[in-house]
């Protein structure tokens, strides 16, 4: 089972997130056009190693977080707040152990 | 509508599912965890907008005489008012049923620094005191309950067994659970049902 | 009662002042405390334990720990029977009852063994090819399938529910060490120094791992001294947790480990409302495998007879349990370490016949001080053949070279293939074994995670090896944790021992006949069996495991394994490195399911949600039905006896007619805040909410992003920023797991703030021409048409509550809804029934709620499928055109406006009848022959009081442009082909004059 580092509680054991898809990819404008749309609702990499996805720590804060996963080897590269940067401290040592 | 309101007692989720008294294997008289419902509670949901947070904690200071605390992951109490940190710049405020805890707290916490939502019927609070109760939570929970990792002050939102619940924990053996009214027949029943091997005093609802 | 005749005096750490009576197969003997089944049925003398799986051969006891592929027995009687037990680690205790299996009608005249006889005809693969070859087309496998699944077996299971508890716990360390023998021993003792927390977890009830077996000295001293002297230390240290019997049986992804803890294995019944077991979830900074080494076995003809045991097993049952395994005994190995039980034999006052010794001339001091005990010594040599059938009588001894072979008698026979490193935990994390030549075994790979091996696990098979590197590994490990080591630690003085090197003898040869020659004894797997896989081109180790079940049993081959893939790559020509190991998986050894499922059973299967007036209904209710997490009552029946129908019926009748109270408070109920509120729903829902007046409510139409219909509900304007939104029950957290996404992703500029409030309101409709009176009647509030119309929201005070009153209606009939916090809804509830009594107001459940909405032709979960657009379900106009929303650029792709799509109907019985069941599939004509096409299906079905007709809404191609059609309503499943006529899906009240009275 995966630890995750959820930015704003800490790391925590899988259970207490949902999994929440590929954060590659930017929902678009609400007036953006079909073909926009199409894509980013249906078209996926599925890379095999390094990842960015959603997780949304539902048992916590409620707060969708970015994980920075290796598909491969499920080693958890880099975590982040919803938006903006991520931090590559991968075991978050820098936040509290809870 | 009748002039004189009838006398209205709030009946908690757990009214006609408490079992209270001694139960389980209860090691010389004293009790591995000991467990009371603590009822009638006001409880307010904040949620401050971001660039207000600072003015919001002084808001809330100034109804309630503590600031949330500074660190997340954390609660702050003074007299008989917590403050529960519940996600980032969201806190529930907890004080047992008094004064009007919404409408104190709208009165200093204005629209521009936050928004209010009464939350006192939705969840359900237990105290679990006795030396086990890392024990039992460590059954539930994936957290690390070690005395030296889950100190008084911390307050945690984690799944317990099934159950989405915020621990506040208060001293070395005491923890205030937090969980959703709907959920909280089945949460008790997991919790005394886990403590029999520690020895297990319900006491009444305080 | 038998007397314990093998048991030995001065030997031994079972506590002889606890005698324990116990039976097998319903014959009662005593052991002592400290016993395992295992060692007290051999104290008793008893050889023959079990029947082989295929040839039901006799079978003895092979080992003395978890690796044992024979002594399987059934545990217990009744609920509390455990099949496949393994007899060397089940614990004693007074009162236990052991039988054997796999055999019929007892474990000595066995008519399955005939299978012995025919056993060149059921060679590996007899089934594929006899069922799937010649016979695949005939029904032979379904007439034999009962019979060969009864023949070839295990125990079996009790059928009865398993009456222990069973539990989950989580713990955290800095370095968990897995195995507490010299290695983990010393490795725990030295990290918990640093002031790391430690968790030591070990298999067996007592720490110590093979010290407790085997004669060696430590400081001087008997080296079980040390161990218990360590153990106490370490019992000491406030940072340190043991877990005895406790098996970590998987690692996971980040230093995951888990484990099971036997609690109460070993009585007959959990004591103290203890668990039977308990699952245990580790997570550690940093891991030790501590976890020893398996001795393997040597493969030679007739290598399975009772007596044939593994030689260090053969030390642990004369050093720990204080018994002798046998009185004339013979030693078969390829390495020196079977040189020492020789010795433990004689010093237990057993002869030892001869060692015979595969390796050519080997020379050490431990070989040297068995040759001076005057024991025959046979380089060279193999055994070839044995003799006995329940209890082994003597073996046939040939030189490896040339030579003649002779008959040596005896009753044991110790065998030693060399150890291999238990390193299952390593290798379950991806970490490839490695094939070390000069040792003749794996050792762990490169780790994946944060783990180290120390001791025999890593290949240090000598005790100075184990108690340096447990101490090297240990400090390593607290150091890679963030700890200091500080003291220094200096090996307590054992003998070096310079051991002559193992050499490999994977096969003994035949001399004269050819006799089986087991690999894997728990399957039956013989070394011919491995040939034929590879002359059918089975080469693989995953294929010749999955063809002849090598290592498929629940010993998982910790004795077959590497013997079968070594003779693999010898037939391969190959090196045993290429060929590698199958690929290791969890459980180390096997698990209850009761301890996965741990108490997450009955009750706690899953959890549920109770409304405030859960047990109002379930006193009345006559069933209850799971609506998402919740559980909702079906109907009320009005007497003993109304049957669901007539209650439905009544119940809806009643409703339209005069009253009905229903409680809604599972819908989900989401507090949405902020200056942008309006904007954020604006976007969220199909219609339009931007310009909805304060104090009004509206039916909302939200889409997925792909331009499907998502979910509905209403959400009401309390304040210029404040609404409150409901959705289905159904998907109450993904909608509000939804919106968080779109603010915090998203949108994050917009200033709005969401809430679930499901939680703190009960919410109670109340319906029917009459809803208004009792409504008013607790209300401070003028509900009046004119004041309050329909779709109106206001805040108010309902008996002294503060509470808000909203006008809508699902049922289409006038009607209220009230949401009060929740520790005042049965209160409320409680009036409402009070003031609905002088109108007969009737509650209603689920059926009648559906049955309603089904008259009105309102959509529901069956018809929000995910696969229907707002189009098919004749809500199209609702999509906004004055605007943009989530959905909108895609819910006008080609397929969604292309006809004919299916589309929702109403239907009703030709013969004014006929139920029209869910899921039936609408077709043209009865006659139709197939291929049948489908034009759509039923979704929903009830029956109308009013127009006492059943009815049903239905999606179908084409829609209401077959208005007035008659359809066929098939249900093959049932027997059912009804005729139907298409209508509008609005069966009750088509203009809405109700809601608006």
């Amino acid at each position: 089972m995966l630890r995750l580092t959820c930015p704003h509680c800490g790391p925590r054991d899988q259970v207490e997130f949902n999994y929440g898809g590929d954060a590659t990819v930017a929902v678009p404008d609400l007036a953006a056009d079909e073909q926009t749309w199409f894509d980013a609702v249906y078209i996926r990499e599925n890379p095999r190693g390094p990842h960015t996805e959603f997780w949304q720590h539902v048992a916590g804060c409620r707060q969708w977080i970015r994980i920075k996963r290796n598909t491969q080897t499920h080693e958890i590269l880099a975590y982040g707040a919803a938006t903006g940067p991520m931090s590559d401290d991968p075991t978050g040592n820098g936040g509290t152990d809870k | 509508m009748p002039d004189t309101a009838p006398k209205i007692i709030r009946r908690s989720a757990l009214d006609g599912h408490r079992h209270v008294g001694d139960f389980g294997t209860i090691k010389g008289g004293v009790p591995g965890i000991v467990i009371q419902e603590r009822r009638a509670l006001s409880i307010v949901h904040l949620d401050a907008w971001a660039d207000q947070v600072v003015a919001c904690g002084k808001a809330i200071e100034k109804a309630c005489g503590t600031a949330p605390a500074a660190d997340p992951v954390k609660a702050s109490e003074k007299n008989d008012t917590t403050v529960l940190w519940v996600g980032p710049n969201r806190w529930l405020i907890v004080e047992p049923e008094s004064r009007d805890l919404f409408a104190t707290l709208s009165a200093d916490v204005t629209d521009d620094l936050a928004t209010l939502t009464d939350q006192g019927h939705s969840r359900v609070c237990w105290r679990i005191t006795g030396p086990n109760m890392r024990d039992l939570l460590a059954k539930g929970s994936t957290i690390d309950f070690d005395q030296s990792q889950f100190i008084p002050g911390d307050c945690v939102g984690t799944l317990l067994s099934h159950f989405t619940t915020v621990l506040h924990c208060r001293g070395d053996d005491t923890v205030d659970i937090y969980a959703a009214r709907s959920f909280a027949v089945d949460l008790d029943h997991w919790l005394t049902s886990s403590s029999l091997e520690y020895g297990l005093w319900v006491l009444e609802p305080a | 009662m038998s007397n314990q005749s093998n048991r030995l005096g001065g030997f031994g750490h079972i506590n002889r002042s606890k005698p324990i009576k116990f039976s097998f197969d319903g014959k009662s003997y005593m052991g002592f405390e400290g016993d395992t089944l295992a060692s007290a049925l051999m104290a008793n003398d008893v050889k023959l334990v079990a029947r082989s799986f295929k040839y039901h051969r006799p079978r003895g006891i092979f080992s003395a720990g978890a690796e044992e592929p024979n002594a399987l027995v059934s545990l217990r009687e009744g609920a509390r029977q455990e099949p496949n037990t393994r007899a060397t680690v089940a614990e004693l205790y007074d009162g236990l009852v052991a039988n054997s299996q796999n055999r019929w009608p007892n474990l000595k005249y066995d008519t399955q063994a005939i299978n012995q006889l025919i056993a060149k005809f059921i060679p590996a693969g007899f089934y594929y090819k006899t069922f799937m070859g010649p016979f695949s087309s005939t029904k032979m496998w379904m007439i034999f399938e009962g019979f060969i699944r009864k023949a070839a077996g295990m125990g079996t299971a009790s059928g009865l529910a398993d009456p222990d508890r069973y539990e989950r716990s989580q713990a955290h360390c800095d370095v968990m060490v897995i195995g507490a023998g010299p290695a983990g021993l010393s490795a725990a003792l030295t990290a918990a120094e640093t002031g790391a927390r430690v968790v030591l977890v070990d298999e067996n009830p007592v720490l110590g791992g093979r010290l407790r077996q085997e004669r060696m000295e430590i400081d001087g001293k008997p080296a079980y001294d040390w161990a218990m002297a360590t153990a106490a230390s370490l019992q000491a240290m406030p940072n340190v947790r043991i877990l005895t019997r406790t098996t970590a049986f998987g690692y996971y992804d980040d230093n995951l480990i888990g484990c099971i803890e036997k609690v109460a294995d070993h009585f007959p019944v959990p004591p103290d409302n203890l668990p039977r077991q308990r699952w245990w979830k580790i997570r550690a900074k940093q891991v030790v495998l501590a976890t020893g080494a398996l001795e393997q076995p040597l493969v030679f003809g007739n290598n399975d007879r009772p007596g044939i045991m593994l030689a260090g097993a053969v030390r642990a049952y004369i050093n720990d349990f204080g018994v002798l395994p046998g009185r004339r005994a013979v030693i078969f190995t390829n390495n020196d370490d079977a040189y020492r039980t020789a010795l433990d034999l004689l010093a237990a006052g057993a002869s030892v016949q001869a060692v015979v010794d595969a390796r050519s001339a080997p020379e050490s001091d431990l070989i040297n001080a068995v040759r001076a005990k005057g024991v025959e010594i046979l380089m060279g040599h193999a055994v070839t053949n044995t003799h006995g059938h329940f209890a082994l009588q003597s073996v046939e001894v040939t030189p490896l070279v040339g030579g003649v072979s002779r008959d040596i008698s005896c009753d044991l026979l110790a065998i030693s293939g060399g150890w291999q490193p238990a390193l299952h935990l390593s290798s379950q994390t991806g970490a490839k074994a490695v094939w070390n030549p000069d040792s003749c075994c794996f050792l762990p790979g490169a780790p994946k995670w944060a783990e180290r091996s120390a001791g025999s696990s890593a290949g240090q098979f000598s005790l100075y090896a184990c108690l340096s590197e447990g101490h090297v590994r240990g400090v390593e490990a607290a150091v890679a944790a963030g700890f200091k080591s500080e003291k220094s630690w200096t090996v307590p003085t054992v003998e070096i021992e310079k051991p002559a090197r193992t050499e490999a003898l994977w096969e003994a040869p035949d001399a004269g006949g050819h006799p089986k020659k087991f690999v894997d004894h728990q399957d039956d797997v013989s070394s011919d069996d491995v040939r034929l896989a590879h002359r059918e081109g089975f080469i693989s180790v995953e294929h010749l495991k999955r063809y002849t079940t090598l290592g498929m049993g629940t010993d998982q081959g910790k004795t077959s394994n590497i013997t079968g893939l070594a003779i693999m790559a010898s037939l391969r020509g190959e090196p045993i490195q290429a060929v590698g190991t199958t690929t290791f998986r969890p459980p180390y050894t096997p698990i209850a399911i009761g301890a996965m499922g741990g108490s997450e059973i009955g009750q706690h299967y899953r959890p549920r949600r109770r409304t405030p007036m859960q047990d109002w209904h379930m006193e009345r209710a006559g069933e209850m039905l799971p609506a998402g997490m919740w559980e909702r009552p079906r109907h009320y029946p009005a007497h003993k006896g109304e049957t669901l129908r007539e209650a439905y019926i009544r119940e809806t009748a009643q409703t339209r007619k005069s009253a009905g109270i229903c409680d809604v408070t599972t819908l989900g109920k989401i507090d949405v805040q902020g200056p942008d509120a309006a904007e954020f729903l604006n976007r969220l829902y199909a219609n339009g909410f931007a310009k909805l007046p304060v104090g009004k409510a509206r039916y909302g139409l939200m889409l997925r992003e792909d331009g499907y219909v998502y979910d509905d509900g209403t959400t009401s304007r309390l304040s210029e920023n404040h609404f409150v939104m409901t959705t289905t029950t159904a998907n109450a957290v993904p909608v509000m797991a939804k919106m968080e996404y779109y603010l915090q992703v998203v949108w994050p500029d917009l200033k709005v703030k969401i809430v679930s409030v499901t939680e703190q309101y009960a919410a109670i409709a109340v319906a029917g021409p009459n809803s208004r009176k009792i409504m008013q009647k607790i209300v401070d509030l003028d509900i009046s048409n004119e004041a309050f119309p329909f779709m109106g929201c206001a805040p108010c005070m309902a008996a002294g509550v503060p509470s808000r009153l909203f006008r809508i209606s699902f049922s289409g009939e006038l009607a209220f809804e009230i949401n009060v916090p929740s520790d005042y809804g049965q209160y409320i509830w409680d009036a409402l029934v009070e003031a609905g009594k002088e109108f007969d107001m009737v509650p209603y459940g689920l059926e009648a709620l559906g049955n309603m909405r089904i008259e009105k032709g309102h959509v529901a979960g069956s018809e929000l499928d995910g696969r229907t657009t707002a189009e098919d379900l004749g809500l199209g106009k609702m999509l906004s055109k004055q605007k943009d929303f989530i959905g909108k650029a895609l819910a006008y792709r080609e397929g969604f406006v292309a006809d004919p799509r299916k589309k929702l109907v109403g239907l009703v019985p030709v013969d004014g009848k006929s139920s029209l069941p869910n899921g039936s599939q609408i077709i043209e004509s009865a006659d139709s022959k197939p291929p049948v096409k489908m034009l759509g299906h039923v979704t929903a079905n009830g029956f109308s009081p009013e127009l006492n007709t059943p009815m049903a809404l239905a999606l179908l191609e084409g829609g209401l442009t077959h208005e007035g059609d008659i359809v066929i309503v098939a249900n093959p499943l049932k027997g059912l082909s009804i005729p139907a006529k298409v209508t509008n899906p609005v069966f009750v009240d088509p203009e809405g004059k109700r809601l608006h009275a």
